[in-house]
């Protein structure tokens, strides 16, 4: 068996792991390097991570094998995503609500928000989508100190928290295509058969009013979910809007058929 | 004058020119910035001078994990060398970056304060601290590694 697939192998194999993407490849000598990206790894420190990689690889390969492998690097989803995207400068306009439509017609929903508690500055993303099962979100908590430390100037502050947390939330959704091209890469599906390849190279998010939230009726039972962790910001009260009247026409749509 | 070519002694040269760099400029708080500048731009140095030693390659990007792959400096060494330099690249990767060059103090700060925030720590004279001791704990491995093996 080829030395990358035993060590793929391997990897694979390691219990303390959830689902390893792995991906290695040899250098012009014959030598192997590559990474292993797992949500476990958010967990781990830096040398534990190592530390049960080459532990892994020490009790399964012998020392000529162990000699060709020179790095393979632990990433988590999100590392990943940064190393495979890069930084790519966000569009200048802002909006609370983003919307992306997948090929195969899944609906991602992006609310985020900036806003002043006390003398916090908070900053929230939810990111939604009911035929994907997505239903993730995080609270950025910016308090004096901090705001102190990072030298904003009043007018600074809603454009820096809003970058930031936006730059979090379209990772969050990328993670999720890229998981999807990765399902379909091992169904052989290359290049641009595989139909996700656009997250690498022309991943899209659409800004969007308010009045064009709609919702089915099993989006309106996630986001209201997901409503439930987040603190009171202002959009909070657009988006139960349109949960409102998304219901209306849910149910007259109901009883005309 | 633009240089069309550096030799793998130069870029050996460099690396040891930076970490001395590093040694004075980190000791002055007012160079944070350019410190860890300095830092990644010392282990870069390093794993050019082996790959234009050993592979002949050329790679125009700044990305230290890749770089440390191409420079074969590695397979020098038993698996626990290799498993600690690799902790102190990847460590390395995530405080350094080319494009902090252009980074003013305020958006270093910036940076450095929304990953902190992000893993809830809020206590904003480790900040700091934190990540320079990373970059600065894993240049000195790097450094003494490359030291070691290079003829």
């Amino acid at each position: 068996m080829d030395l990358i697939d035993r060590i793929t192998k391997i990897l694979n194999e390691i219990e303390d792991l959830q689902r390893p993407i792995i991906d290695l490849h040899y250098d012009n000598q014959k030598n192997v390097v590559g990474h292993i990206t797992d949500e476990k790894f958010k967990s781990f420190s830096n040398e534990d991570s190592q530390k049960l990689i080459w532990t892994n690889l020490k009790k399964n390969l012998d020392s000529d094998d162990l000699i060709k492998v020179i790095a393979i690097f632990h990433e988590t989803p999100l590392e990943r995503v940064e190393r495979l995207n890069g930084y790519k400068p966000k569009d200048a306009q802002t909006s609370n609500f983003w919307f992306h439509q997948t090929p195969e017609l899944a609906k991602y929903w992006l609310y985020i928000d900036v806003a002043k508690f006390g003398e916090d500055f908070k900053s929230f993303f939810l990111v939604i989508s009911e035929k994907n099962n997505v239903n993730k979100g995080l609270t950025f908590v910016y308090n004096k100190e901090v705001l102190d430390f990072m030298e904003l100037e009043q007018n600074e502050i809603y454009d820096e928290l809003y970058s930031n947390t936006f730059g979090n939330a379209e990772a969050e959704i990328k993670l999720d295509l890229m998981n999807k091209y990765e399902n379909l890469l091992s169904q052989q599906l290359y290049g641009k058969a595989n139909m996700y390849w656009y997250v690498y190279e022309d991943f899209k998010l659409t800004p969007i009013s308010k009045n064009q939230l709609f919702f089915t009726e099993k989006e309106i039972s996630i986001i209201e979910k997901g409503l439930k962790s987040i603190d009171d910001f202002s959009i909070k009260k657009d988006i139960e809007s349109a949960i409102k009247k998304s219901r209306l026409v849910n149910q007259m749509r109901t009883e005309i058929k | 004058m633009a240089i069309k070519h550096f030799t793998h002694t130069d870029y050996y040269s460099a690396s040891l020119t930076r970490y001395a760099d590093l040694t004075h400029l980190r000791t002055n708080t007012n160079s944070a910035i350019f410190s860890v500048y300095t830092a990644g731009v010392t282990i870069e140095c390093m794993f050019r001078a082996y790959i234009t030693k050993y592979t002949k390659e050329f790679d125009s990007k700044h990305d230290l994990e890749k770089l440390y792959a191409k420079s074969l400096l590695g397979s020098e060494f038993d698996t626990n060398e290799k498993e600690q330099l690799t902790i102190a690249v990847k460590k390395a990767n995530e405080i350094w970056t080319n494009d902090l060059r252009y980074a003013s103090e305020k958006r270093m700060k910036r940076i450095i304060a929304h990953k902190n925030v992000k893993a809830n720590l809020n206590d904003v004279n480790k900040y700091i601290e934190r990540d320079f001791s990373a970059i600065f704990d894993a240049t000195e491995l790097i450094i003494e590694k490359g030291k070691v093996k290079w003829t």
